[in-house]
């Protein structure tokens, strides 16, 4: 359904993304996930025909962004990032002209997609409202309106849910949720849960080249082959180290900074197979320090997309 | 066409703002009162020279009247027009709608000439306004109904011209007053250009006399329509159109 190859974008001598290539299968949720300024609105972007690549193609729905790009552009709906509004229009004058520039002539046939997209997205009862004056959760979702009123197969959303106040991220969240069955959604956002909750697959991208792409649980389950034992221990942090080292199966301690006077925490990592904790702690006890907490961190999205975009 | 959406739009956008009813006000506002002052001024003339046969039979209401008045009005459209050109592009790409209409189904020709028409029939109906007092005449005076169509053509002609540059120079800009400037700065510069046609020499002389967008328009109230003013005009059209559709594919235009 969507297709990239090996895209590549330069803003002048700055590289944008770079090599970026991927697939999205017909009917799938998919994320794009990264920091601010990771490529995510360029890559957007360039599958809707907005900006084209300095090298590399896409396809979306069979047809290629340099030969088709109107097909391209009849099959996808499409919510930028700023949610841009003719604002000074009432929201049916609108929803009015996006159906007619998207193709949609005939007068019973707008009114009906008009009347149906409105229902959708619960824009009903503001349509002799105008824009301006209506909140930023009604804009939000006039925004996913204009997008959805030609029925297309494939919706691009830019974060959907930015600058929206917690009831109203809950909302929009629910609407795209619905929205998903026969559609293909990408979406992109740089909260993480956002993307666990809605998405079943996760493109992540980072400094304009993708690091991993995989469902949330294999993605969860893959970087948490490692486990991670968070300790307090009272003792010499050098003598603590050196305890924790020679347990097999750890493969790497972290000494954070002391909380009191030889008092230190401790991230071990190891292997997840085996749960190290008992032993860890008999060794402790056993050298004569003070074992003061023990505990397994989870690991979250957050946690691994942390992982995956920092260096270290 | 799809482009009859972008048409709607944009006519309909001049009129849920201010910026249509007073632009059209002020235009006429202004030929109104000059074509007020031009028929008192020929009424008396007509008064004084009533009595002498030969001033009066050359006392044409078409030299008095329609000339001036046509003449005036385009003036008047040199400032008014920047007005209507400024938000066309300038306000899409500051308010990020662009990326809408460039993600819709159009073309970017679709997109463009749909701007393009749209201010102009608005200044059509400005322009035609003036141009109906006209006929208003006809009940005292014989006047050549050719002329006046001749010269509303015209009008139209170096309107569109001057729409053309404000077209181009609002898509390269966000700020409407830069823009309003600008293309008044301009439209400007090519109206005065003749004049400096006694400073430089022979030789450049045509030259200066061709670029003018003023020199091309004295034909048309004399009631003569030469195909060169009509190339000429044309081109002027379709050179800015060409460069402003350029610049809206251009990848820096929407990065």
């Amino acid at each position: 359904m969507i297709e990239a190859k090996n895209l590549t974008k330069y803003y002048g001598k700055t590289k944008a993304i770079e090599g970026v290539s991927f697939y999205i299968d017909k009917g799938e949720i998919v994320g794009l996930l990264g920091p601010n300024a990771a490529g995510k609105t360029t890559i957007i972007k360039i599958l809707t025909c907005f900006l084209p690549p300095t090298s590399g193609t896409a396809k979306i729905n069979g047809y290629d962004i340099f030969e088709n790009p109107l097909l391209v552009q009849k099959s996808i709906g499409y919510l930028p990032e700023k949610n841009p509004l003719y604002e000074e229009f009432t929201v049916g004058e609108f929803l009015n002209f996006v159906c007619e520039a998207k193709g949609i002539r005939k007068k019973e046939e707008k009114v009906k997609k008009i009347s149906k997209v409105m229902e959708e997205c619960g824009i009903s009862d503001v349509e002799n409202k105008l824009i301006y004056k209506l909140s930023k959760g009604y804009k939000q979702r006039i925004g996913i309106a204009q997008a959805l009123i030609n029925d297309p197969p494939i919706l691009i959303l830019d974060e959907p849910t930015i600058g929206l106040d917690p009831k109203q991220i809950i909302e929009t969240r629910n609407l795209i949720k619905n929205l998903s069955g026969k559609r293909t959604i990408l979406l992109s956002s740089h909260i993480l849960p956002e993307v666990s909750m809605i998405c079943e697959r996760v493109i992540i991208i980072n400094e304009g080249k993708i690091i991993a792409t995989d469902t949330v649980e294999k993605l969860s389950s893959r970087l948490k082959g490692k486990m991670e034992i968070y300790i307090e221990i009272e003792g010499n942090p050098e003598k603590v180290k050196n305890v924790l080292n020679e347990i097999s199966g750890v493969e790497n301690v972290n000494i954070l900074p002391p909380v009191k006077e030889e008092i230190n925490k401790y991230i071990v990592i190891t292997d997840r197979k085996k749960d190290l904790r008992k032993e860890i702690s008999a060794r402790i006890v056993n050298s004569g320090f003070g074992l003061l907490e023990i505990k397994v961190e989870e690991m979250t999205l957050e946690d691994i997309f942390l992982k995956l975009t920092t260096k270290e | 066409m799809n482009f009859l959406s972008v048409y709607r739009k944009e006519i309909k956008s001049y009129f849920v703002s201010p910026i249509g009813y007073i632009v059209i006000l002020i235009f006429l506002l202004i030929n109104s009162y000059i074509f007020y002052v031009l028929c008192i001024y020929y009424a008396f003339s007509s008064l004084k020279y009533s009595d002498y046969p030969y001033p009066y039979f050359t006392l044409s209401p078409n030299e008095w009247i329609v000339k001036p008045l046509f003449h005036n009005m385009a003036v008047t459209s040199l400032i008014v027009l920047p007005l209507l050109t400024m938000k066309l592009f300038s306000e899409e790409r500051r308010l990020g709608t662009i990326e809408l209409l460039f993600t819709y189904p159009l073309k970017d020709s679709d997109i463009y000439w749909a701007k393009f028409l749209s201010c102009l029939s608005i200044f059509l109906i400005m322009t035609l306004i003036p141009s109906l007092y006209l006929l208003i005449l006809e009940k005292w005076l014989i006047l050549d109904k050719r002329v006046i169509l001749n010269s509303y053509f015209g009008l139209l002609l170096l309107g569109g011209s001057f729409i053309s540059i404000g077209i181009l120079i609002s898509s390269l800009t966000e700020s409407q007053i830069i823009s309003a400037i600008v293309t008044f700065g301009i439209s400007l510069i090519f109206w005065i250009i003749g004049w400096i046609s006694e400073i430089v020499p022979a030789k450049y002389l045509s030259f200066f006399d061709f670029i003018s967008l003023f020199n091309h328009y004295e034909n048309f109230p004399k009631g003569i329509l030469d195909t060169r003013d009509l190339i000429f005009y044309l081109s002027i059209c379709f050179f800015f159109s060409f460069l402003t559709l350029r610049i809206l594919v251009s990848k820096k235009y929407r990065g």
